[in-house]
């Protein structure tokens, strides 16, 4: 496959989730960017703007396996990995709907924390311990899940260390009036329309591994690894707005979504190497919910996004690897 | 990334190896503009700083100060834009930030220092080739720097230029200096060779003297020094010396007219004598005793000494006159007479020179007191009016700024009002001339100042006697070089009757008396005069009267 190849494919897809999901070009393309990286990732927003939706039609155009679960209070683990059922003389795996190449995580933080762990080794290791047995997960394994905004009754934050196994973190923008009509006009007449598949999972391997395999120079790797070094109050490197709000800084996995995110940017764009532009695009969605803010941040109102311009304003181009 | 050149790299596209050649080159020359027009903007702005305090405190160095940080800035600003050129990564990251290159030419670059090259690398490699085929740096950014700091090196620069080149009053007080020490100078080396000829003592003071005016730091010390000096050498000065000379100069001229014997001078006739007495007569020897009796009376109280030594041989002549028999002792006492008097006259010598060198001195001082008068007037004259005046009698030359005056013979130099008198005084060059009792001097001068400009007029003067050509005053007695007049007897009378001779008075009567040049004679009168007035102490005005005295008699 060739990277015009490559963004042929991207626009493919894009155009065939565009025939079900209305605007939410940015949205589209960091779900499908986060699927051919092979990560999982997080959207937030409040009911009815369509997380759900677009995951599924997602779901149809990848042409991969796919999974829901719909995280509740009193979901249990075992409702998502699989259990062990008695069948004959002998306990059988059962396995759960996180065995799919696409699994719809809907309202995570809807779950208890138990609950919501359960997918921590999924979602890192790609595959599921339980009794003593491991099961490997198919790949490609994606996992996209929504949440509601942690302001909204009866949620549960996400905690960081699963909060981190996401490659990116999207938020979902309330559409536009002209978009809103738009939704109308597919959704109360007519005929709902069906996307058809643009890739399937081998050719989503294959794309992954060919984004992997993109020449990045070091200089963007050092840039990467300074950005996220500037997320942390005590680096020398850290502005003052990060020195001030933030508690705990991005992880390496942060270092390597903007890579692996900029990355898939540059071959959707028919590049054939990544850019430090397409760092600056992946940084708010890579960054963002891997920041842990002070309570100062939320008596004053700063939000992730605004401590991530910060850091790129701080840092505003890559320097030359001596 | 291993440190190899971007000329050297195979898998380096030729067209992305160009890029980032020319982004360096580029790179370079703006990087070069910047620093230079950083430095030079601070170097200008310390340098208009500088020349603006010279403008009102002497600074000397000010302007070759202000100078060299203009240049030095400038030379500065390259080896540093030199030092800090940008690597050829850099200069791939400016044409990829710049140009809107995404990094193909920056990751290009890397992955050529790469041996083997995966297919995504050779694709990479292949695309930043395209890309960068035929592209030029336009839209690379301009080499000059960010106003508006170019405006403000330019303001600097200036205002410097403006203050060095505009004349203010420091300006002139540095010329003054430059001057005053070209004045000095000249008097160094004037007085050098004085001192390689003087006798040990004098060239010891004259010595000190040059150390003390090579460290003056302007007129007034070196017009003191040359006081002290002055005074030093008239401290050293015998009072008695300039009898000595008149009355060596007597004897010799008396021995020159009657001679005793062979030989040009008195000691050599003296020797001669000895040498012979044998064969002299007892007449001769009588006459030759009752010369040097009245020789030894002349230096009696001036050079005891030889007077005793010439006594002593007009005894002993006596005695062998008589007696043959002492004509060695007299022969041995006429040896000691002729090498007293050939003592004497050596001490003479020294003093005459020790006189030549006071008088070089003295002259020094006088040159120097009357540019820095000059230099004082002048400056008043040429900011109030620029006006030049000069006068001139007699035969005179002058020259000055200002206002300037002349009168007599000579030569002189100064700058402003300045006057001058006699020899060596007054400034300037001028010419005139006189004759059948009338002169005419000249002087020209012109005046400057921070005030304005001004040009001096032709001054002319008029005399109405020519001292060289009167006849009354053209021919003086000299006792010294020419001798006296001739010998005449004058009978006394007296006594108990009117008319009664009581004796006869032998003297230097005025007949034939050896007159010479009063124009030659004059400086050496006049040196004399002063040469006296450095060793008395005596009040200020007196000595002016009999210096303006001099004046009066200049020729």
């Amino acid at each position: 496959m060739t990277p015009e190849h490559f963004a042929e494919t991207m626009e493919a897809a894009r155009r065939e989730v565009g025939k079900i999901i209305v605007g939410q070009k940015e949205l589209v393309e960091t779900v499908l960017v986060a699927a051919l990286c092979e990560g999982h990732v997080l959207l937030e927003g409040v009911p009815g703007l369509g997380k759900t939706k677009l995951l599924s039609t997602l779901g149809k155009v990848l042409d991969v396996e796919f999974g829901r679960v719909q995280f509740t209070p009193d979901l249990m683990p075992a409702d998502i990995l699989g259990t062990k059922v008695l069948t004959g003389n002998d306990f059988k795996f059962h396995e759960g709907p996180i065995f799919a190449n696409l699994v719809l995580a809907d309202e995570i933080n809807r779950a208890t924390p138990k609950t919501q762990s359960a997918l921590l080794e999924a979602m890192q290791e790609r595959r599921v311990t339980l009794g003593g047995e491991t099961h490997s997960l198919p790949r490609p394994f994606l996992v996209m899940a929504t949440q509601n905004p942690i302001e909204q009754e009866g949620t549960y934050p996400l905690p960081e260390a699963q909060l981190d196994r996401f490659l990116f973190k999207a938020l979902v923008a309330f559409p536009p009036a002209d978009d809103i009509v738009e939704i109308l006009k597919r959704t109360t007449a007519g005929a709902e329309a069906e996307p058809s598949p643009a890739m399937d999972g081998e050719a989503i391997i294959e794309m992954a591994e060919m984004v992997r395999d993109l020449p990045a120079g070091s200089h963007l790797l050092h840039y990467a690894a300074t950005l996220v070094g500037a997320t942390h109050p005590d680096n020398e490197l850290a502005p003052e707005l990060v020195r001030r709000y933030v508690r705990n800084g991005a992880s390496p996995r942060g270092a390597q979504a903007l890579i692996l995110g900029g990355k898939a940017y540059a071959l959707a764009a028919g590049r054939t190497n990544l850019a430090a532009e397409d760092i600056w695009r992946v940084a708010p969605m890579s960054l963002r919910h891997r920041l842990v803010l002070g309570y100062e941040a939320l008596a004053d109102g700063v939000r992730p996004d605004q401590i991530v311009t910060e850091v790129l304003e701080a840092h505003p181009a890559p320097e030359p690897v001596s | 990334m291993p440190r190899l050149d971007v000329r050297e790299r195979p898998a380096l596209p030729s067209s992305v190896r160009d890029l980032v050649v020319k982004a360096r080159g580029r790179l370079l020359l703006a990087g070069v503009l910047r620093w230079a027009a950083a430095l030079l903007g601070v170097a200008a702005v310390l340098a208009a700083i500088l020349v603006g305090i010279a403008r009102f405190v002497v600074i000397p160095w000010a302007e070759p100060v202000a100078v060299a940080l203009l240049v030095g800035s400038v030379i500065v600003a390259a080896v540093v834009a030199l030092i800090r050129r940008a690597s050829p990564a850099r200069a791939a990251l400016a044409v990829d930030r710049r140009l809107g290159g995404f990094d193909r030419v920056t990751t290009a670059l890397e992955l050529s220092s790469r041996i083997e090259h995966t297919a995504d690398e050779r694709r990479q490699l292949a695309d930043a080739d395209v890309w960068s085929t035929g592209r030029s740096l336009e839209g690379f950014g301009t080499v000059w720097p960010r106003r508006p700091l170019p405006q403000l090196v330019i303001v600097a620069l200036a205002a410097t230029l403006v203050m060095a080149v505009v004349p203010s009053s420091a300006d002139v007080a540095i010329a003054r200096r430059q001057a005053e020490q070209q004045q000095i100078e000249n008097e160094i080396e004037r007085l050098e060779e004085t001192a390689a000829e003087a006798p040990e003592e004098v060239r010891a003071t004259l010595e000190r003297l040059l150390e003390e005016l090579a460290r003056a730091e302007g007129l007034e010390q070196a017009i003191t020094a040359l006081g002290e000096a002055r005074q030093e050498l008239a401290e050293q000065a015998d009072p008695a010396e300039l009898a000595r000379r008149t009355a060596l100069a007597g004897l010799e001229q008396r021995l020159a007219q009657q001679p005793l014997s062979n030989g040009e001078t008195a000691a050599q006739q003296l020797r001669d004598l000895a040498n012979r007495l044998s064969d002299a007569s007892a007449a001769e020897m009588i006459a030759a005793a009752a010369e040097l009796s009245a020789r030894a009376e002349d230096f009696a109280g001036i050079d005891q000494e030889l007077s005793d030594a010439l006594a002593a041989a007009a005894q002993s002549l006596q005695t062998a006159a008589g007696d043959r028999g002492a004509a060695g002792e007299a022969s041995a006492a006429l040896q000691a007479a002729a090498s007293e008097l050939e003592r004497s006259g050596e001490e003479a010598a020294d003093a005459s020179r020790r006189g030549e060198a006071q008088a070089q001195v003295r002259d020094a001082q006088e040159r120097l007191a009357d540019a820095q008068r000059g230099q004082g007037q002048g400056q008043g004259q040429g900011q109030g009016q620029g006006q030049g005046q000069g006068q001139g009698q007699g035969q005179g030359q002058g020259q000055g700024q200002g206002q300037g005056q002349g009168e007599g013979q000579g030569q002189g130099q100064g700058q402003g009002q300045g006057q001058g008198q006699g020899q060596g005084q007054g400034q300037g060059t001028g010419g005139g001339g006189g004759g059948g009792g009338q002169g005419a001097g000249g002087s020209s001068g012109a005046g400057s100042s921070g005030g304005g400009t001004g040009s001096g007029s032709v001054g002319s003067g008029s005399g109405d006697h020519d001292p060289a050509r009167d006849p009354a005053r053209s021919q003086v007695f000299d006792p010294v070089e020419g001798g006296l007049g001739d010998e005449v007897r004058v009978e006394v009378t007296g006594g108990n009757t009117p008319g009664e001779p009581i004796g006869t008075v032998t003297g230097q009567g005025i007949e034939n008396l050896p007159l010479q040049s009063y124009v030659d004679r004059y400086a050496d009168y006049r040196d004399h005069a002063l040469d006296s007035l450095d060793r008395m102490v005596i009040p200020q005005n007196l000595a002016e009267l009999v210096r303006q005295y001099f004046t009066e008699l200049e020729p």
